[in-house]
């Protein structure tokens, strides 16, 4: 459950790659910067930060190739160079400024996927719904604040365990885990807050209809509140 | 905690509240899959060209460094020799010339034992001898044997000062100024084999 393991090399680059072969460096680029520069603008929010992590990351690759000892290991290493440099840009003054004023942050990067979206094929209403949810879910994470999103993302796209979340911040699993509840609790209400009128799928609207509980009802009036905030 | 049943009802929100086998609640899990299903960006082209460039220049820069030690280590590595040469020098030609003048000018503790002008002479070699090992560099910690000389020249110094002020005794004297003149031989000697295997040590 991680980007950078879905990744598969052709065999013996990675070797290469710790042999200083130039070729190998460049297969391995093409293979993970996807990842790594999605990573990282999803968390940062900024299109300059990320290119820099980018960079930074495979700069590291390339210079400290020859320290990795076990070439199969190559996709954890290199998430984990991306992490610590999101991490260091998190931790930067000028970060957490920006981080201070999430309305700002969400303004700079809204429409992340919008852009994504227009460049992307869509064939038929399935994908034109997927596009708009990925749209949904990309806004609701920009509204969180930064160390939140990093945290999210760790944890449920890259697989990592509270421990080592814990451990990469600094602070204890605690930290990760009441994070990543809050966190929760926000993307779910952004998300239903996006989701309302014009996003909501009509099947489960139906179903909605079908047996509204108190749960349901409880959550829609909560959120019609705050969304109205 | 044990594993829960799947959610089979046909209302998705009835299985909001249920917990799923990883403690998390299909609210969750739904936005996990959200986020995993956020597409990958496209990531600018330049990328790659600057990282290209960072690390072409980060190995110039190395490869420099060594080039720019070696050019600072090689002068002062040749300061560092013309330096031991000369003080390896000094301390060579100081006991030579001095033995060599010994050997050449003065006359032997025997001879000088002969003459009639014995005490002189053996004054005029204590000085020498004297001369000698203040040219010599006192680089060394006195060695016991060495202390022990430089003590009992010491003792016979006071006990020329005591005959010089009663002015009489002249062989004893004379004995005086000979054991001195040998203490002084036994003890330049000692001095001058421990610099010689000094200089050989810092040369090898």
């Amino acid at each position: 459950m991680s980007r950078f393991h879905d990744i598969r090399l052709a065999a013996g680059v990675a070797r290469r790659l710790v042999r200083g072969d130039r070729r190998a460096q460049e297969s391995v680029y093409r293979a993970y910067s996807g990842v790594v520069y999605t990573m990282a603008r999803r968390i940062l929010r900024d299109g300059g930060l990320a290119e820099e992590v980018t960079q930074d990351t495979f700069v590291d690759m390339i210079e400290k190739a020859a320290s990795l000892k076990r070439p199969e290991a190559l996709a954890s290493w290199l998430r984990a160079i991306a992490v610590n440099h999101c991490l260091m840009r998190l931790r930067s003054p000028w970060q957490r400024r920006q981080a201070a004023s999430p309305a700002l942050d969400m303004r700079a990067d809204r429409g992340l996927d919008r852009e994504r979206a227009d460049t992307v094929e869509v064939a038929g209403e399935t994908g034109a719904e997927n596009a708009e949810r990925a749209v949904d879910i990309d806004a609701a994470l920009a509204r969180l604040p930064a160390d939140a999103r990093m945290v999210v993302w760790m944890h449920c796209v890259e697989g990592y365990t509270h421990r080592e979340i814990g451990d990469a911040f600094g602070q204890t699993p605690s930290f990760s885990k009441s994070k990543l509840a809050r966190a929760y609790r926000m993307l779910a209400v952004h998300a239903a807050c996006a989701e309302q009128p014009p996003l909501a799928s009509r099947q489960r609207e139906q179903r909605r209809e079908e047996l509204p509980n108190e749960r349901t009802l409880a959550r829609s009036t909560g959120n019609a509140a705050i969304c109205a905030l | 905690m044990p594993p829960s049943a799947p959610c089979n009802h046909p209302s998705a929100a009835r299985c909001d509240a249920v917990e799923l086998d990883d403690g998390k609640t299909a609210d969750e899990q739904a936005i996990d899959a959200a986020l995993r299903a956020l597409p990958e960006l496209p990531v600018p082209p330049q990328i790659w060209l600057h990282v290209r460039q960072r690390t072409a220049n980060d190995a110039a820069s190395t490869n420099a460094a060594p080039a720019r030690r070696k050019r600072r280590i090689v002068p002062l590595a040749l300061a560092a020799g013309v330096l031991l040469f000369a003080v390896a020098t000094a301390l060579l030609m100081a006991p030579r010339s001095a033995s060599s003048a010994r050997d050449e000018n003065e006359p032997s503790y025997a001879r000088v034992a002969q003459s009639d002008i014995e005490l002189q002479a053996l004054l005029a070699q204590a000085q020498r001898l004297e001369a000698a090992r203040h040219r010599s560099l006192a680089v060394l910690v006195p060695t016991d044997a060495e202390r022990l000389l430089r003590a009992r020249i010491g003792g016979i110094d006071a006990s020329l000062n005591n005959h010089l002020l009663d002015a009489s005794g002249g062989d004893s004297r004379k004995q005086l100024l000979r054991q001195r003149v040998q203490l002084m031989e036994s003890l330049l000697h000692i001095e001058r084999n421990r610099q010689r295997e000094f200089v050989r040590q810092a040369a090898f």
